[in-house]
């Protein structure tokens, strides 16, 4: 098998110079990685899941992306101007090829944003990042004007997600995409095969735009298992590998033969609650009768928010691999609100137990995953540990997410463990606190279907200001509110981290769970 | 019982006793299932620390070696889990957990194993043939299978552990009562209890159960070890016991991941504290064997 | 010919015992429709699918369509992986089997020479300390050997590796690790875990074989012939214990399968009992169904060929199976 593809590769690699005539950089240099996530399909507009946005990245671009920090910069849109706060107007990159040669230009994007909405069948769609496009215009071969239904001071962030297919390839079906056959996009790479929870093989495209990806071709195999990634990076199965567990950490760390990068993820873990309902199945007053639903009391939300040591129990739980969350988003270089973080106050804690009528504490039963990341079980058992210490007798209680998630959005869990991404600073928001609206693609997350006007009053409007200074003191109202009433209790940042053996390439991380295959770097041999 | 009894006089109990101990692994085997059975009763009194009240355990005691001390100045003997749970603690409630599913288990699979095995031997015909095609067929299949297919189709859970054990186990009576009784029942004593026209009950239970008991209590002890085992096997799949309330096989699953960071404790005592149990159970097994069975012996 | 049919209609009536079974445990127990519709469906897609996969339809029939269903080898799709759940079971199998097969030759390996040692020298000191190990490898649970191992040869000693299968090359269109000397390396604890139980019973069996027929008048003519005592050992006694012992590690062969649940989960082994365990942990149930109506079926299969193999071995058998 390995002799066979190798000198497969080798034949290629000749007929390229024969053909093109020049050396290429890294002759047959093969980059082997490790994912913890492969993707699930290859059509780019099919499952909106954070492993295909990461993956797909290798082989799509979008109008604009963001870089390793998480700003947003240009990709296939070289400038753009908004031309009244609804309207945008973006220029589009010259000379840009699709894999099968055809020419990139603004109809593209009309299509493929189009697309989106179209698409049969998704399990979680994209419509969320372009529900708020109201039309699509193409000015010129690389001129498009978007606008918006309303001003959107994040829609970068959404375009960021849209990836862009030829407009002739409007009747590819996702299983032609899967098949491979419709994979077609303008990235650095291209995809040579691809077997799902398995192996994902790319190409380099010689035809990018960019200056030459220094890889030939990548292999990304699909190792879920923490310990086996890791084994595969020490036994040199694999050059890079993402998501390194921390109890991995130090011992990457100190050896000379691998490196390690990280990078506090955009990122938010919270425990989601039940605020609404009269009862709630795994909260009660430990004396028999009494069935209210303790959670309704905001006193008592914010007790066990003050109950958690988030500081000493994300050391101990994740050591450098996670930092403790006060807010939604206080991570990574987006809008910060600049309250200073109530941390852990057992007394006050205490006293609030007493306010909202259960001065004894009462019986509690977290739901938390287990397998998302290296840590998860162990990290809602700390939790616990803090809640049973003001007087909530917790249990724990630890399931895929699978199952998790279903269950919360069917009301059978009181207070479950849930996370998001935070691309920009009200993303979590939009996602946990917001009452829910399909339409709008507000509280998608929100599965325990927490409400309050106020609150929704607030992020609507923030949603819409451009101004940035008064959309960060809306920001900042909403901030104070969801401490006020502690409808989810933020828990930690997981902080991401690659691993990569010297000899081979180094890898710096980013603050989004993206392995951009492109970006690792060759080290001189 | 007085003092003024002669030493020798001989009884029943006396001679199982004298020939028990005629082993002395068997009585080490004896002696450390009786520990460990204090130590399980005991542990609420005896434990250190109560290792399923999380007001107790202290995150920052988290993976602590062996002898080291705790914020409070409590030593932890056998160190800690990731939630700083005292090991030592943990594998007596553990044991607790463990002896309680395992004995459990083996008491009501046997009633119902033994019953039906009697039931079997002494009506005969198509019940017979009925109930031993089902004990054949669940004996061809492995225990885990059994277990497994039960906590698919129940989901996970004590309870579901311990209904999926006595499911597993009760097979092993039936065959082993209904063998027993077909050899009583052709004795003069059974006989002569039919002539008397006694009730069918009671020439069942209390006068072939009592004669069938012995092969019933070997195959007994030999079953709470394989349920003990089977017990801790399903936790560590992480089908069995809550994670707050771990049993030994689940204190061995948690440890699992740090062992390939040399935290080998986690995983290592709990797994002695198992051995050990099932050990001493399986030494008895065998000399009560001996002692009960000549038959079997071989 | 009779006897063959028998044993035939007596299989097939197992299988089809355990399709009642399985069918009711999924369905009467468990919520059907939670069984067949993924989690995440909301209620007008729950309410078609109802209808679709005619769980409107009365008991009898529905079990009627299951049957039809395994007859055709469609045992529903995985929730999880979105491919037929059969084909799952599949893809895994061939690591299962590799693992299988090697602990069983494993447990032949070791544990013949090993009981032939402690019959023939049953007082030694060395057969003293081989019967209690043998012991142990009874009574220790799988799962805990299997740590142990790992923390002795790949962490403490780093000899071999801990986890997963390793390289693999392809062999009929399948990945094998037997193949390569890295997947040989990763086989060697799990298939050595997997084998400890069988490896003490192998024993226990050849060293009672060869006790008693040491003992047996065909021997002592034998050695009265002048025949050396290895050509009594190795040609007379061996084919005279092999056949139960043939038998046993036949039948054994399915509850090497069975165990191979454990010994993948420790090892991170990506066979079959991996995927029926998370299966059983994601409530997978197209996939759990598959896995068990598969392993009956392999069960029942085996049962089948040892008992053939046992009467063509051994033609006293077959005298008796004739009256």
């Amino acid at each position: 098998m390995r002799v066979a593809k190798f000198s497969l590769h080798t034949i290629r690699a000749i007929f390229l110079l024969l053909i093109l005539g020049c050396p290429i950089q890294g002759f047959s240099q093969e980059l082997r990685v490790g994912v913890q996530v492969g993707p699930t399909t290859l059509d780019p507009h099919f499952f909106n899941y954070f492993a295909n946005i990461g993956n797909l990245g290798n082989i799509y671009e979008a109008l604009v992306t963001e870089d390793r920090e998480g700003k947003i910069q240009p990709q296939l849109a070289t400038s753009w101007e908004t031309v009244t706060p609804t309207e945008w107007l973006f220029h589009l990159r010259e000379g840009v090829k699709f894999h099968n040669g055809a020419a990139f230009g603004a109809q593209d994007v009309a299509f493929s944003i189009a697309r989106t909405k179209t698409v049969q069948g998704s399990p979680g769609s994209f419509v969320t990042f372009t529900a708020q496009i109201k039309a699509v215009e193409v000015i010129g071969p690389l001129t498009l004007k978007i606008t918006t239904f309303s001003p959107a001071p994040y829609f970068l962030f959404d375009l960021a997600r849209v990836f862009i297919v030829s407009a002739g390839s409007s009747a590819a079906s996702t299983a032609e995409y899967n098949q491979g056959t419709a994979a077609i996009g303008t990235g650095p790479f291209r995809s040579a095969s691809w077997s799902q929870n398995a192996e994902w093989m790319l190409q380099r495209n010689d035809a990018w735009w960019g200056a030459a990806p220094p890889w030939a071709s990548v292999r990304v195999r699909i190792i879920p298992n923490d310990a086996a990634r890791v084994a595969a990076l020490l036994a040199k199965d694999v050059d890079l590998i993402d998501r390194v567990p921390s109890s991995d950490m130090a011992r990457l760390e100190a050896s000379k033969q691998f490196a390690v990068s990280s990078r506090p993820g955009l990122e938010v873990f919270v425990l989601n609650i039940d605020t609404q309902r009269e009862t709630s199945p795994f909260a009660r007053a430990p004396t028999s009768g009494q069935t209210k639903n303790p959670l309704r009391e905001p006193a008592i939300r914010r007790a066990l928010s003050l109950a958690i040591n988030r500081k000493l129990l994300v050391d101990r739980v994740f050591e450098q691999s996670a930092v403790p969350a006060f807010e939604l988003s206080d991570v990574g270089d987006q809008e910060r609100t600049g309250l200073a973080p109530q941390d852990y106050d057992p007394v006050q804690a205490k006293a609030l137990l007493a306010e909202g009528g259960f001065p004894d504490g009462f019986e509690l039963t977290l739901h938390g995953f287990s397998g998302v990341i290296a840590g998860d079980v162990q990290l809602i058992q700390g939790v616990a540990q803090f809640f049973s210490r003001v007087g909530v007798k917790t249990r724990v209680e630890t399931m895929p997410p699978t199952v998790l998630f279903p269950g919360a959005s069917r009301g059978e869990w009181s207070i479950y463990l849930t996370g998001s991404t935070t691309p920009y600073a009200i993303a979590p928001y939009k996602f946990f606190v917001m009452t829910p609206n399909p339409d709008k693609g507000y509280g998608s997350g929100n599965r325990l279907r927490f409400s309050n006007d106020r609150l929704d009053d607030v992020l609507s409007k923030a949603l819409v200001t451009m101004d940035a200074t008064e959309r960060l003191g809306l920001i900042k109202q909403a901030a104070t509110l969801v401490r006020e009433l502690a409808p989810v209790i933020p828990l930690f940042h997981p902080v991401y981290s690659w691993a990569s053996n010297r000899e081979v390439a180094d890898y710096e991380a980013w603050a989004l769970p993206f392995t951009r295959v492109m970006y690792a770097r060759p080290t001189a041999r | 019982m007085s003092a003024t009894v002669p030493l020798k006089e001989e009884t029943p109990f006396r001679r199982f006793v004298w020939e028990f101990s005629s082993s002395s692994l068997a009585v080490a085997g004896f002696l450390t299932a009786v520990v460990i059975t204090l130590m399980a009763l005991l542990a609420p009194i005896l434990a250190p620390q109560n290792p399923y009240d999380l007001v107790h355990l202290d995150i920052m005691d988290g993976r602590l070696p062996p002898g080291s001390e705790s914020m409070s100045g409590m030593t932890f003997w056998l160190g800690t889990d990731d939630q700083g749970r005292d090991m030592l603690s943990g594998i007596m409630y553990g044991l607790r957990i463990s002896l309680g599913v395992g004995v459990g288990s083996a008491v009501i699979a046997g009633l119902i194993g033994s019953a039906l095995g009697l039931i079997a031997a002494y009506l005969g015909g198509k019940t017979e043939t009925a109930i031993m095609r089902l004990v054949d067929l669940q004996l061809s299949f492995p225990s885990i299978l059994v277990a497994l297919m039960i906590l698919a189709f129940l989901g996970k859970g004590v309870m579901n552990v311990m209904l999926a054990l006595v499911i597993v186990e009760w097979a092993r009576y039936a065959r082993t009562a209904r063998s027993a009784a077909l050899v009583e029942r052709r004795r003069e004593y059974m006989e002569a209890a039919a002539c008397l026209a006694l009730p069918r009950w009671r020439l069942l239970f209390r006068h072939l159960l009592p004669n069938c008991l012995p092969p019933l209590i070997v195959i007994g002890t030999i079953q709470i070890a394989r349920a003990i085992t089977l017990e801790a096997t399903l936790s560590f799949l992480g089908l069995g016991v809550p994670i707050t309330e771990p049993s030994l096989g689940l204190l061995i699953a948690n440890g699992y991941q740090y062992m390939l960071s040399g935290k080998y404790w986690i995983s290592f005592y709990p797994g002695i504290a198992l051995l050990v149990t099932i050990v001493a159970i399986n030494l008895m097994g065998d000399q009560l064997r001996d002692v009960l069975n000549p038959r079997l012996q071989k | 010919m009779t006897w063959l049919l028998r044993r035939l209609v007596q299989a097939l009536f197992i299988v089809l015992a355990m399709t009642i079974i399985v069918f009711v445990g999924v369905n009467v127990i468990g919520d059907p429709v939670d069984v067949l519709i993924p989690p995440d469906a909301d209620q007008a897609e729950r309410a078609r699918a109802m209808v679709a996969l005619g769980l409107d339809k009365p008991l009898w029939e529905q079990y009627l369509r299951f049957l039809l269903g395994v007859l055709q080898g469609d045992l529903g799709r995985s929730f999880v992986y979105n491919e037929p759940a059969l084909q799952l079971i599949g893809s895994r199998l061939p690591a299962t089997m590799e693992l299988a097969v090697t602990a069983v030759l494993l447990s032949i390996v070791v544990g013949i020479p090993l009981g032939m040692f402690a019959g023939l020298k049953p007082d030694s000191w060395l057969a003293r300390a081989i019967m209690a190990g043998s012991i142990l490898g009874f009574s220790l649970p799988t799962f805990w050997v299997g740590l142990m191992l790992i923390m002795v040869f790949a962490v403490q000693l780093g000899w071999l590796p801990s986890t997963g299968r390793g390289e693999t090359a392809a062999l009929f269109g399948v990945q094998w690790s037997f193949l390569t000397r890295d997947g040989l390396a990763h086989m060697i604890l799990p298939a050595l875990n997997l084998a400890l139980g069988n490896i003490a019973l192998v024993l226990r069996l050849t060293r009672a074989g060869v006790r008693e027929h040491l003992q047996l008048e065909y021997v002592k003519f034998a050695r009265a012939k002048g025949l050396s005592p290895a050509r009594v050992l190795f040609v007379h006694v061996m084919k005279n214990i092999m056949i139960p012992i043939v038998t046993v590690i036949g039948l054994e062969f399915g509850s090497v399968i069975a165990f191979a649940v454990v010994t993948e989960t420790v090892f991170a082994w990506p066979g079959m009992g991996k995927l029926i365990i998370d299966s059983i942990n994601v409530l997978d149930r197209p996939v759990i169904v598959a896995y068990l109506m598969v392993i009956v079926f392999l069960f029942v299969a085996i049962n089948l060929l040892v008992d053939l193999l046992y009467t063509v071995l051994d033609p006293r058998v077959r005298l008796e199976t004739r009256e």
